[in-house]
């Protein structure tokens, strides 16, 4: 397939997920010739995700989402606490959905390739072209055949494990306490109590650090899934307690298994440097996920625009080097980071409870307060409310 | 030491990769190959796998 790649572009795109098919879209209709390179033979698969997505979060992309991409439309979620007490959030105004990943990062692809880039699959990059401390491209192998591709900037899409990144020097490996382990079964054939409801079951006997989440994908089929803090000392593997949990719900237990995934979550642990000469980083690849819930997509999407903002703007003055791609950190913090650094506090209050606190949280909280706290608003109200409800037991206990 | 892996549990997500601190991980086609001169032998891998699939062993 060499005749449908030129040995040179404005940007190469490493990697077709939502973040670099995000960032290609805004890179094409920005007039900078762009490449997309994705190594898996189906873009889309294999999923690394529970598939969930807020309308608003639809709404950032400012397209009209295929119908054939939403496997679920949501209404609310319920959130289980450890003693099993629920607290429902029911969604004001606005929905969300269970993605069809497989047909969502298709069809984004697809986005990419008709706002004018070039997006090819099975094409996995080896490693970068570098001159003078600077990058200039990638070696790749594109459906079979080894090429050398030229590029002014190289966007790090690439996922969790980022090459790009790590040949480009701007990363080691991620932190254990910044990443949670996670694993999934999608289900068929299982009952729930709602299918319009995303389900979240918590407690550190279930979940250390994390949750058990069941994601409804038609009536009876779904993602049912774990993320796990890895530093507990259990020495029992994400799958050991999803399966533990799965053998507790005969609801769940009588269900197929009709995929199963894994992967890194990154929780936190955001960069202050995501740019270098000649290449940044989108994405996964340099955590841009939502503390609290893991949820990556809105911010990679979001990431992917400012990218290509920036990108534009550096090729225009000639100058794709860190100095040059340096707005792309700045901007990224002011505008998402400061916030996400916010979600990430709240993820680390939450990490520090007992079973315990968390069902007396289940009696104080509401709906509303958990929504709030996946933005990262309103750890000191939480706080209040659970000293006065522990004050309140307290003055029970003396007085009666 | 190495990376010895279950290729009977290892799912391919590539979060080893992610995590390993030595860069002496890579995905090899669909499951990760360590490269024994690099790794340090700090277990994240084997603390972060989902699946329980990696162990370190002697080279």
């Amino acid at each position: 397939m060499r005749s449908m790649v030129k040995p040179e572009y404005d940007v190469v795109v490493v990697g077709s997920g939502p973040a670099g098919s995000a960032t290609a879209k805004a890179c094409a209709e920005r007039n900078l010739s762009t490449l997309v390179l994705d190594r898996s033979r189906e873009i889309g698969t294999p999923k690394r995700c529970g598939e969930g997505l807020s309308q608003n979060s639809v709404k950032t992309l400012g397209l009209e989402m295929p119908s054939n991409c939403i496997a679920q439309e949501i209404d609310g979620a319920i959130v289980y606490a450890p003693n099993g007490k629920r607290i429902d959030i029911q969604f004001e105004g606005t929905k969300g959905y269970v993605l069809e990943r497989k047909a969502f990062d298709k069809w984004l692809a697809g986005e990419a390739a008709r706002a004018g880039a070039t997006v090819m699959a099975k094409s996995e990059v080896r490693s970068l072209l570098t001159e003078a401390g600077a990058v200039k491209g990638v070696r790749a192998n594109v459906i079979g055949d080894e090429a050398e591709i030229r590029s002014k900037v190289v966007v790090a899409a690439d996922g969790v494990e980022s090459l790009v990144l790590r040949e480009a020097g701007l990363k080691s490996g991620k932190s254990l306490q910044c990443t949670d382990s996670g694993f999934q079964y999608e289900m068929a054939g299982i009952g729930m109590d709602d299918s319009r409801k995303i389900m979240l079951y918590f407690g550190n006997r279930i979940a250390p650090r994390g949750y058990v989440w069941v994601f409804p994908k038609g009536k009876d089929v779904a993602n049912v899934g774990i993320g796990i803090g890895p530093l507990h000392n259990t020495g029992r593997t994400a799958k050991q307690y999803l399966d533990e949990w799965i053998a507790s719900r005969p609801e769940i237990r009588k269900g197929s298994v009709i995929e199963v995934n894994a992967g890194a979550i990154p929780v936190g642990g955001f960069m202050e440097t995501m740019t270098g000469n000649g290449v940044l980083g989108v994405g996964d690849a340099v955590n841009q996920v939502n503390p609290i819930h893991g949820g990556g997509i809105a911010e990679s999407i979001k990431a992917g625009r400012l990218a290509a903002e920036v990108i534009k703007d550096a090729v225009g003055r000639g100058d794709v080097s860190a100095a040059g791609l340096r707005a792309y950190d700045e901007r990224w913090w002011e505008e998402h980071g400061q916030r996400l650094k916010k979600v990430e506090k709240v993820r680390e209050f939450f990490e520090k409870l007992s079973d315990d606190e968390m069902d007396d949280l289940a009696d104080v909280l509401s709906g509303q307060d958990l929504t709030d706290l996946s933005h990262g608003i309103g750890l000191a109200k939480v706080m209040e409310l659970y000293v006065k409800f522990k004050a309140r037991g307290l003055v029970r206990k003396l007085t009666g | 030491m190495t990376v010895k892996v279950d290729e009977g549990k290892c799912i391919g997500c590539a979060g080893c990769v992610a995590i390993c601190l030595a860069a002496a991980l890579r995905l090899d086609g669909a499951t990760p190959a360590c490269d024994a001169s690099k790794c340090i032998n700090c277990q994240s891998c084997v603390r972060f796998c989902p699946a329980g699939a990696l162990a370190l062993e002697e080279k």
